[in-house]
């Protein structure tokens, strides 16, 4: 009876990871063909475009750059000088001091001539408590303000900087990264070029910094890292970051901007709430609510991707610091799916309902578990001699093969278009991580996922608990308020 | 000969400019990016500055500070393409820059400010 | 990915490994050999048509005691035709073991003595033909006896056959080969169309570079070394001996040209430009622009467009034209753009029947177009776009008002200020604004009790500027009504503009928290500099 039992649960496990292999190698397939036509019109597009146009004309609209800052005292005065001097005409740059421990407030105050002002402002959103708005007494620095407050986290903080946004288009920044100087040029063509689709949220690419050559913040000359697990977040950010989301851009399904570079609709994000401060993925969790708003209001929209390369950051080398930050995505992607599982294949919200919501379920967030479940699955078999050793490689070197295909095909893509990459040593170091990547960086991948889903069923960083649960009590719904009630 | 520095991000105006001038006998150093520019204001000791304002990785405002600190007395062309009213361009007139010549512009009439500048 | 499967996937694995890591078959006879022993094993039974004599070469034994005798050949013993393979083996063990001496088991097909590769064919055959039926190799035979090297070449064939015949009855089976094989020559294929794209983008890219460097010089010498007069004069033949005649024909090397050319046209003045045209025209590059228009590619069409704007080539109006509706974007925004800068559009015909919404961005193109006809050429007719259909396209017509300064056309903005939409309002009151035009005043405060909170706010903003005492009176009583955050804070900034005692002393009576605060924020020394 019980053999009868297993053999079938063997027999249906089976064919549920054959089918799991065969749709993620089914979607990657058509994942590089829809990102190769999106990248080929975009490099097209970008010929026709006089950008120098955008700064001067009247018909531009205006920017405010909003940059969190959480102990960043190093290096805040020179990364908020180079918010300043980005070419563009009509922008502001909002600095949001979230409850610093450090000398961030002081430094800024003494190198930007800032004082305290009475500035009145609304909150659209509520906030942690704001100690202080400053202005400079310097003309040349008018643009900047910067937002003292209370220690809120990351979420709260940009809300802050939104509250008192002056324009119509707000741009989520990290302090820490490094801007070029038409970003935001290139970053408000799609706003610009919005005809009968609203255009809700443009998402940028974000490049790896590491031993990159930077000057007066600006790459100047593109490396890769000296370790493998810095080299392999470079392979990582072609092949989703840039592959995956121009793909994603093709069908009009991105729903994750990255928080590190994202350009927003300011009355759209404040009609939905602005940022939702209680989850640990409030970036994609803004993305998600703001199309879900738009797809029940039945209005047209569209969420734009600018694949050009403008933005960098430091991409952690330390294996503890780039689990911490898996995990972190990890929650954030369960928090966001289930606080938004009513959109679930859901045909009124078209291919968010039922293209990426479904992805992001499958892939994104079981994922690791169910590669996890593979790998004992098929130990199962080798020890109960259910299987040969041949299956075993064979399936092996297929998924081997086809996944060093992918990310060559990235590499590739990368070089087509934008070619930043250019030393011959740089990238046969790629095409050895390439080789490398499945046996020794993959599996602490699923791990550090794993790790985030039993974070997360343990209710981890704070809020976790009650989006699991579900918010069954009423006390819990009062102390999260307005974002997910839609 | 008088060495003329030219900074500007396209490189056809910047041959072009570099091609009319040595005829009128002078020597020409061209540079792309603010960068650079700000480099070969170090190294090339001009005699005269033709920049552009807004080129990557530096404003022309910095550029022009720094050339002007480091020769005080070297006349500064700024070739651009904002208009006079812009303020990016009345901040390099308050920095002291000797001419502004707005594109699109004539090479022989650049050319005839040139030589008179540089007379002076 | 996942690393396990179905279980079937088991035995079309092994044929997946031979086709992705090609074994070649090569084996000797000795293996053959072996392959027709284990089959016979296998079979343990009688073959009709086959039989066999076991062979030994034997000088000073008698090995009658084997029931073997002596043979023709010399010093060699025979055994009798035994039909079935087990007792020839035996036998063979037997004798092997005792002299030490090994012999050989000779095949007969059909009493007629046969080598090992017929035998091996004939077997096959009775498989084949399923007059033969072997038993499962791994049951009978089993792994353990043999070394890997005679696994290896036992292994292959059985399992093989086996799986031909289940696949060939097996659609599923088929269909799941063919979707793995599928996906791994696509996956090599989008590879392989990858790589050669870049190689070529590479080759094209430095061939640009090249033709850059080939055409600048010439263009700059007839630039500087020739008068306008002079290139008037030349004919084609003449023009081309400045550039480098093998590349002339080279459809690259013509696009690169006009690239240089619309360059420097559009950074250079006066004369210049001129002999810019002169060149492309006499060259023919301007047909080469106009054939790009029959392009099926959009970013043909598109440059082709663009070169026609550039380089005024007017004959080519009415082949754009088809392409101001056209649903592209770029093909669009271009094509609308060159016909208002080179069809003599004054009236904006092209804009006022645009069809899409009018983007920001196709704003901007339009708007710089415009000014420049309106500032060098005629005066545009900015107000035949306020009767357009489209409503961006007359919103667009009322921001021109504002940037091309045309206050003349004020009264026709409050003629249909009535009648506009909220949107369009937005943009009318901007204009008054700007002129501070005053006539508009009785409509904006009759407009100050809408439930539109953006059209309030948009018209308490102007009111700071053209507003009049009864303004200040409306404003101080809806001061007094429940207005939001924004709107009290703009309303105060107007009183603040017209009346800045009366907002102090309002301020001073104050009790609603918010008023002090606006209060302290329009008192601000830095923000008021801000």
């Amino acid at each position: 009876m019980y053999n009868l039992l297993l053999d079938i649960l063997v027999e249906v496990f089976g064919i549920l990871f054959l089918v799991y292999s065969f749709s993620i190698i089914l979607f990657y397939l058509i994942m590089t063909v829809l990102s190769a036509l999106e990248m080929s019109d975009h490099l097209k597009k970008n010929k026709f475009a006089d950008y120098k146009d955008v700064i001067t004309s009247p018909v531009t609209p205006g920017i405010s750059v909003i940059a969190p800052a959480f102990n960043e005292g190093q290096n805040i005065v020179q990364n908020a000088k180079s918010l300043l001097t980005l070419h563009y005409g009509k922008y502001e740059v909002i600095i949001v001091n979230d409850g610093s421990k450090d000398d961030s407030l002081q430094k800024m105050i003494e190198s930007f001539d800032l004082v305290k002002t009475k500035y009145a402002y609304y909150k659209h959103v509520e906030t942690g408590i704001i100690r202080g708005v400053y202005k400079s007494t310097n003309p040349s620095y008018a643009k900047l303000t910067l937002v003292d407050k209370e220690n809120g986290g990351k979420a709260d903080a940009l809300n802050a900087g939104i509250n008192i946004a002056a324009f119509e288009i707000i741009a989520c920044i990290d302090v820490d990264c490094i801007l070029s100087s038409d970003s935001l040029i290139r970053m408000v063509r799609p706003f610009m070029e919005e005809t009968n689709r609203k255009v809700i949220a443009v998402g940028g690419v974000i490049g790896v910094a590491n031993n990159c050559q930077v000057k007066d913040g600006t790459v100047t000359e593109y490396r890769v890292p000296e370790t493998l697990l810095g080299r392999f977040q470079v392979i990582e950010y072609f092949r989703a970051f840039l592959m995956g989301r121009m793909a994603w851009t093709r069908i009009n399904g991105l729903m994750l901007i990255s928080g590190a570079f994202g350009f927003f609709n300011k009355e759209l994000v404040l009609k939905v709430g602005g940022y939702f401060p209680k989850t640990v993925g409030e970036d994609m969790e803004l993305v998600v609510r703001m199309r879900r708003y738009m797809e029940e209001t039945g209005q047209k929209y569209k969420v734009g991707f600018v694949p050009d390369p403008l933005c960098w950051t430091e991409v952690p080398e330390s294996e503890t610091i780039l689990s911490k930050q898996r995990n972190r995505w990890m929650r954030g992607t369960i928090e966001t799916l289930q606080l938004h599982k009513k959109i679930k294949m859901d045909p009124k919200y078209g291919v968010l309902g039922l293209v990426s919501y479904p992805y992001w379920s499958i892939f994104e967030k079981a994922g690791p578990i169910i590669e996890m479940a593979g790998f004992l699955y098929t130990f199962y078999m080798i020890f109960t001699g259910d299987i040969n050793a041949l299956y075993f490689i064979g399936l092996f070197g297929l998924m081997y093969v086809f996944s060093v295909m992918i990310s060559s095909f990235s590499i590739l893509y990368e070089g087509v278009a934008y070619n930043n990459y250019k030393d011959k040593t740089d990238l046969n170091k790629l095409m050895k991580t390439v080789l490398l990547e499945p046996f020794l960086i993959h599996p602490k991948i699923i791990l550090w996922g794993l790790r985030g889903h039993w974070h997360f069923i343990k209710g981890k960083g704070g809020w976790g608990e009650m989006i699991r649960t579900g918010f069954k009590k009423a006390e819990d719904k009062k102390k999260i308020k307005s974002p997910i009630q839609l | 000969m008088k060495n003329i520095l030219i900074i500007e991000d396209d490189r056809l105006i910047s041959s072009l400019l570099n091609f009319r001038l040595k005829k009128d006998g002078y020597h020409v150093t061209t540079a792309e990016d603010g960068l650079t520019g700000m480099d070969a204001i170090d190294a090339s000791e001009p005699d005269l500055i033709i920049t552009d304002v807004m080129i990557p990785f530096k404003t022309g405002i910095e550029i022009i500070n720094h050339a002007k600190k480091v020769y005080p007395k070297v006349p500064i062309i700024v070739l651009s393409s904002l208009g006079e009213e812009e303020s990016t361009v009345m901040e390099a007139f308050n920095l002291g820059v000797s001419d502004f010549v707005p594109k699109p512009f004539n090479p022989n009439e650049l050319a005839v400010r040139v030589r008179r500048l540089i007379n002076n | 990915m996942n690393r396990s499967g179905r279980r079937y996937l088991q035995k079309l694995l092994p044929l997946l490994l031979l086709l992705i890591f090609p074994i070649v078959y090569s084996y000797a006879q000795d293996s053959l050999r072996l392959k027709v022993e284990s089959r016979l094993f296998e079979v343990s039974q009688e073959i009709t048509g086959l039989s066999f004599i076991f062979r030994i070469k034997e000088n000073e034994e008698d090995l009658s005691v084997f029931s073997l005798k002596q043979s023709a050949r010399k010093g060699e013993w025979v055994s009798d035709t035994l039909s079935d393979y087990n007792t020839a083996a035996k036998l063979r063990d037997t004798v092997t073991l005792t002299l030490g001496n090994e012999g050989e088991i000779s095949f007969l097909i059909f009493g007629k003595e046969a080598e090992v590769e017929p035998t091996y064919e004939f077997l096959e055959n009775m498989v084949r033909n399923e007059l033969l039926l072997p038993n499962d190799v791994m049951e009978n035979q089993g792994f353990e006896e043999g070394t890997l090297l005679v696994l290896a070449s036992k292994v292959p064939f059985t399992p093989y056959y086996k799986l031909k015949t289940k696949i060939l009855n097996d659609t599923k089976m088929l269909l799941l080969i063919s979707t793995l094989f599928l996906f791994l020559i696509a996956s090599v294929i989008l590879v392989s169309i990858m790589y050669v794209v870049k190689v070529r983008k590479g080759k094209r890219d430095s061939l640009t570079l090249k033709f850059k460097e080939l055409s600048f010089e010439p263009i700059s010498n007839l630039l500087f070394e020739h008068t306008l007069e002079e290139l008037q004069g030349f004919d084609r033949k003449k023009l081309e001996s400045f550039f480098p005649v093998d590349h002339l024909k080279n459809k690259l090397f013509k696009d690169v040209m006009i690239m240089e050319i619309i360059s420097l046209n559009k950074n250079m003045k006066g004369d210049f430009k001129s002999k810019l045209k002169i060149i492309y025209r006499k060259l023919g590059l301007d047909i080469h622009s106009v054939n790009k228009l029959s392009s099926k590619k959009w970013d043909v069409i598109t440059s082709g467009i663009v070169e026609i704007n550039e380089m005024d080539v007017v004959e080519a109006v009415e082949k754009v034209k088809k392409f101001a509706g056209s649903e592209n974007f770029n093909v669009r925004t271009n094509a609308v753009a060159t016909l208002l800068n080179i069809s003599n559009d004054p009236e904006l015909k092209v804009l006022v029947n645009q069809d899409y919404p009018l983007s920001k961005w196709q704003q901007m193109v339009y708007f710089r177009i415009i000014k420049f006809i309106n500032n060098s050429h005629e005066k545009v007719r900015v107000d035949f776009l306020f009767e357009s259909k489209n409503e961006s396209v007359r919103v667009f017509g009322y921001k021109l008002v504002r940037y091309l300064g045309l206050f003349e056309l004020l009264d026709i903005l409050l003629n249909k200020y009535r009648e506009a939409s909220t949107t369009e309002k937005l943009e009318m009151i901007k204009c008054f604004d700007a002129f501070s035009y005053q006539d508009a005043l009785d409509l904006l405060h009759r407009d100050l009790f809408t439930n539109e909170k953006a059209l309030f706010l948009g018209i308490v903003s102007v009111l700071q500027n053209i507003g009049n005492p009864i303004s200040e009176v409306i404003l101080l009583e809806k001061l007094n009504t429940s207005l939001d955050f924004e709107s009290k804070k703009a309303v105060m900034q107007t009183l603040n503009a017209l009346n800045p005692d009366e907002l102090a002393s309002l301020n001073a009576k104050s009790q609603d928290l918010e008023v002090n605060q606006i209060f302290d924020h329009l008192m601000d020394p830095v923000l008021i500099n801000v």
